[in-house]
């Protein structure tokens, strides 16, 4: 049912930024699933999102799920070792993230939507910090 | 603890990543169009639904705007209206150059706009549309296919940053005589704008030239792209430019014609 329900959410989230807003919502779900998922879960949701994007947006299948996997494989490389209760470096890797995403899908690097994505991202940070926190599994591994 | 770490995160990259590849190939090389042709037959009424919604929305609080600007138009528009009909008789001849018979226009319905920088429009490979084809509305050029889906396309406008158009101007005068080429350049998008740019200081550019495509590999010769606004010439330059007024307000197109002419 959890994961009907993400599903259900990349869905909404691809029609909504495909069809009504031009923003990336997808890449705001996908950094928020890297940080609180497990990493495998984290990484399909990805590959996920990118084939729904890419099939609602009719570009060329499989290049916005390389587009989600390449910066959420690094945000998880880096997981372990910085911390994501800081603010600065959540925003740093929402940065990179929206970086990597345009860059590898051939979008247009837009300054606003790049800058409004990264103060969300932060945003989501301070209202919902326990999102960020490390999960049993990280502490564990630690 | 890190290599461990690591350990668990690279194998669930490495499959996405190769399914990633694997789906690119696979829709490079065509084998999935069967199954995004048929998402797109889903999508494409969907958005083309939203986009028209969007397209009729007003705002109450703009509506009392709208109804002032509209009569200071009306009033305004009246004392043009004889200086008008003179320069409309002067632009029919310039712009109503019958285009080839050999050309074949396929009629797209405009679905959305991706960004400001390109249009959407609800034909594509399956249809005929292949990237690079121009893609007009009337005689003036709207943009190039950019991305081609199975029923759907982007456009990317001529004011894109990454546009680039060999173009050339031709005066507004009255005269039939008048309508020679004056200048070539090169039009270049600037996001919000366009500029013609790389025409020599010797060529003769001014404010009210009417700006044409001169052909390439790509675009056919003789489409409408703009006037020119204003003109930036400076002495000991090699080049000047001019800024130029877009021929088509991309926002409120609804029928669009590609090219399917091959050139």
């Amino acid at each position: 049912m959890k994961y009907f329900l993400l599903f259900l959410t990349i869905v909404l989230a691809a029609f909504l930024q495909a069809v009504v807003v031009n923003f990336n919502f997808l890449l705001i779900l996908v950094l928020f699933c890297a940080v609180a998922l497990l990493p495998a879960i984290a990484l399909a949701v990805a590959f996920i999102s990118g084939v729904v994007l890419d099939l609602i947006l009719g570009g060329t299948l499989g290049l916005s799920s390389l587009g989600f996997v390449l910066p959420i494989f690094l945000l998880l490389l880096y997981r372990q070792r910085f911390s994501f209760q800081n603010h600065f470096i959540v925003g740093i890797f929402a940065a990179i993230a929206y970086l990597a995403f345009a860059l590898l899908t051939h979008r247009v690097l837009n300054l606003f939507e790049g800058t409004v994505l990264v103060i969300l991202v932060v945003l989501f940070r301070v209202i919902w910090p326990s999102v960020f926190r490390p999960t049993q599994e990280q502490r564990i591994v630690r | 603890m890190k290599p461990d770490w690591s350990k668990k995160i690279i194998p669930s990259f490495l499959l996405f990543l190769l399914l990633s590849f694997a789906l690119i190939l696979l829709d490079e090389g065509g084998a999935l169009s069967g199954l995004k042709g048929a998402f797109e037959n889903l999508i494409v009424p969907a958005k083309t639904r939203i986009y028209r919604f969007k397209q009729s929305q007003v705002e109450p609080s703009q509506m009392v705007k709208i109804i002032e600007e509209k009569e200071r138009k009306i009033a305004s528009l009246e004392g043009q209206v004889s200086t008008l009909k003179t320069e409309n008789a002067a632009m029919k001849r310039l712009l109503g150059t019958p285009l080839p018979s050999s050309w074949r226009f396929l009629p797209a319905q405009v679905i959305g706009e991706a960004n400001t920088q390109t249009l959407q429009i609800d034909k594509g490979k399956g249809d005929g549309v292949r990237e690079g084809m121009a893609v007009v509305f009337e005689n003036a050029l709207v943009g190039k296919a950019s991305k081609v889906g199975e029923h759907f396309s982007e456009i990317l406008l001529p004011s894109a940053p990454s546009s680039r158009i060999l173009a050339l101007t031709r005066s507004s005068g009255s005269s039939d005589s008048a309508e020679e080429t004056k200048a070539k350049g090169i039009l270049i998008g600037q996001g919000d704008r366009m500029n013609f740019e790389r025409v020599t200081l010797k060529e003769n550019l001014q404010a009210g030239d009417f700006l044409f495509t001169s052909g390439d590999e790509f675009l056919p010769p003789n489409l409408f792209l703009g006037k020119i606004a204003k003109v930036y010439k400076k002495e000991g330059d090699i080049f000047q430019k001019a800024e130029v007024e877009p021929a088509v307000q991309s926002g409120t197109l609804e029928t669009v014609f590609v090219l399917t002419y091959s050139l």
